[in-house]
């Protein structure tokens, strides 16, 4: 919600635009829309068969028995095809700006209903085959070409949702090919429609896998789950976000710093995390829309906003009666440098985006970015989250509308 | 049969086992033995099919894990250390589903036998940690699969259950199942098994019969202070 929140000031210039051309622009650029969302729901879906089959809570039970593998199958595509519904409605919503126009209506139905249905059966179905694959010899070319260090039943665990997503994609942008050349008149089919079809029967075809398949699953995501525990385990004693930072700051800052960023990255690296996707978001405002300098603001600044929350979030987890027994001197200002730090990546994305792209103005946008990368972190160090929302909310729109 | 040949294990940097070789014969029972981090989790997870052997091979009722998992995961009766039975069954559904799964099976004996007769309709989510493991353990019994491999499988069990547990698996060796059973609690030792193995920083340092060890004997391989 948080990365659809600062996509909107970019929906309308980069993904409804072709509301207002006609004829073959208009064609191309609703379909266009039609195949970046069908895209993200294949993509969406696929990655939900990945949860539904690798992750799910029954696994407990099911890797302890014998599974019977085409009930198993059934069962699990249909769970994905009724979880599939509401994300396959919302994205039938993107059909109303061409309800007046009813060839450009069919085409999108046909590419985002045969994109929902690629995304839960190549999701269910790659993820469900992966383990049987990494020991078919068949696959080995392939998977040696991939693995890295990785045994070839782990690489195909792993690149299995990659692959889904592979699949899913190409069936969906050949489809919008092909609709693009039937609507512009120069293929008289639609034949090319039903590319997602076949991705569907490729998903149903490798789900009906055999029960050795089914039974390997638990060793192999085993082995993958000690292989990240083993690399995480050497990552925590040596590496944490911006820590490199610390030796460069003032003696008496340090070690509350460093505890802040640590918490932070390790607590609440999911949040952080978002904030890259922001940092993303700010530069492609920063790059795609030239003319209007204040919607990349607004997209820098609600980003960094966002992870001036983790101050008061933080702060609510400490101990309060520790900190009274441990007295951290410097505790509030560790936090207002923490967090400052981990708003840099979205601060520094838009203006060096405007200036890869010669744009007038990175200098400004840096500028304000930074003042309010200062405001921001220091009303998170000291606010509650209530608090810091209400007030953060000015600092933003006084940052990108000043 | 459960049959461990050469299995070495690396994570990382980390040699979790290192050439352990094992047999557990039809109507044998051993215990394996070793302080935190000598690899037993690590040997029970491979023998489950829970990790993948670096080298080596495990072999249930000679089908390889590795190789031949749904075969080998038929002819075994695993209860990991922690167990995850399904909340939104009761303990007779889930036992009811390995019977239909697992080809046969008597319920109400496995209920009667783990003490959760009264409660089996209830669903397994209201249930107490050692509830929960019984569901386990009923679950790998109900079924006698011909090996049975309990990790840690007592914890938490009161007196009187852990023994009529211990009892059952004296009772399914003697009808010809392989029974291997990992403990830290020393005392259940001899009424479980009849062969200790006793891992140490990931290779076997002693394998022999309990009887071998004579007085103290188990406490002190335990302790590491001695080895036969």
């Amino acid at each position: 919600m948080l990365a659809a929140a600062l996509s909107l000031p970019l929906f309308e210039g980069n993904l409804l635009a072709f509301r207002h051309l006609e004829g073959a622009d208009r064609v191309s650029g609703a379909l266009g829309m039609f195949a970046r969302v069908a895209l993200v729901l294949t993509g969406v879906l696929s990655l939900r068969g990945y949860d539904l089959v690798v992750r799910g809570p029954d696994r407990g039970t099911l890797d302890l028995h014998p599974v019977p593998a085409v009930a198993y199958a059934r069962a699990r595509l249909a769970r994905a095809a009724r979880e599939a519904l509401p994300a396959a409605c919302t994205a039938f919503m993107f059909l109303l700006p061409v309800a007046d126009s009813p060839p450009l209506l069919l085409a999108g139905a046909l590419l985002l209903g045969g994109a929902a249905a690629a995304g839960v059966c190549l999701g269910v179905g790659v993820n469900l085959a992966a383990p049987g694959l990494g020991t078919n010899p068949a696959m080995a070319g392939l998977l040696d070409a991939l693995r890295g260090a990785n045994p070839r039943a782990q690489a195909a665990l792993l690149w299995a949702p990659a692959g889904a997503l592979f699949l899913g994609g190409l069936s969906v942008l050949g489809a919008m090919a092909s609709l693009e050349r039937a609507l512009l008149g120069v293929d008289p089919g639609w034949a090319g429609a039903a590319l997602p079809l076949v991705a569907v029967a490729i998903g149903a075809r490798l789900a009906h896998t055999d029960a050795d398949s089914l039974a390997r699953l638990p060793g192999v995501l085993g082995e993958v789950e000690a292989s990240w525990s083993a690399a995480e385990a050497a990552e925590e004693g040596s590496a944490v976000y911006m820590d490199w930072v610390v030796p460069r700051l003032p003696a008496a800052w340090q070690r509350e710093t460093l505890r802040v960023l640590r918490h932070g990255w390790r607590g609440e690296r999911g949040w952080l995390s978002l904030g890259f996707v922001g940092a993303a978001m700010a530069a492609a405002a920063g790059f795609l829309d030239p003319q209007r300098p204040e919607r990349a603001a607004l997209v820098m600044l609600t980003a960094a906003a966002g992870v001036g929350i983790l101050g008061p979030r933080l702060r609510a987890r400490e101990p309060g009666w520790l900190l009274l027994a441990l007295p951290a001197p410097g505790r509030t200002l560790a936090h207002g440098v923490a967090l400052w730090l981990w708003m840099q990546s979205i601060v520094l994305a838009g203006p060096i985006a405007m200036a890869v792209r010669n744009l007038p103005g990175a200098g400004e946008m840096l500028l304000r970015g930074e003042l309010s990368a200062l405001a921001l972190a220091a009303l998170g160090a000291r606010l509650s989250t209530g608090g810091y929302a209400a007030v953060a909310v000015l600092v933003v729109a006084a940052g990108a509308f000043s | 049969m459960i049959e461990v040949e050469g299995v070495r294990k690396r994570f990382g940097r980390v040699t979790a086992l290192d050439g352990v070789s094992f047999r557990v014969a039809p109507g044998e029972r051993v215990a394996l033995l070793g302080h935190n981090g000598a690899g037993k989790s690590t040997l029970m997870k491979l023998i489950g099919g829970h990790l993948l052997p670096g080298e080596g091979t495990v072999t249930i009722a000679g089908r390889s894990v590795a190789d031949a998992p749904d075969a080998a995961r038929r002819a075994l009766g695993y209860v990991p250390e922690e167990p995850d039975c399904w909340g939104y069954l009761s303990a007779r559904e889930t036992l009811d589903y390995v019977v239909a799964v697992r080809g046969g099976g008597d319920v109400e004996a496995a209920l009667a036998l783990t003490g959760l007769g009264a409660d089996a309709d209830r669903l397994v989510r209201e249930y107490s940690q050692g509830m929960r493991r019984k569901v386990a353990i009923a679950a790998a019994l109900v079924a006698h699969p011909p090996a049975l491999v309990f990790d840690e499988a007592l914890n938490g069990l009161d007196p009187p259950s852990a023994l009529t547990i211990v009892g059952e698996l004296v009772r399914r060796a003697e009808a010809g199942a392989a029974v291997l059973v990992s403990t830290h609690v020393i005392d259940l030792v001899p009424r479980i098994a009849t062969r200790v193995v006793v891992l140490r920083a990931g290779r076997v340092e002693v394998d022999c019969p309990i009887a071998d060890l004579g007085p103290g004997g188990l406490a002190a391989v335990f302790s590491g202070a001695s080895a036969p």
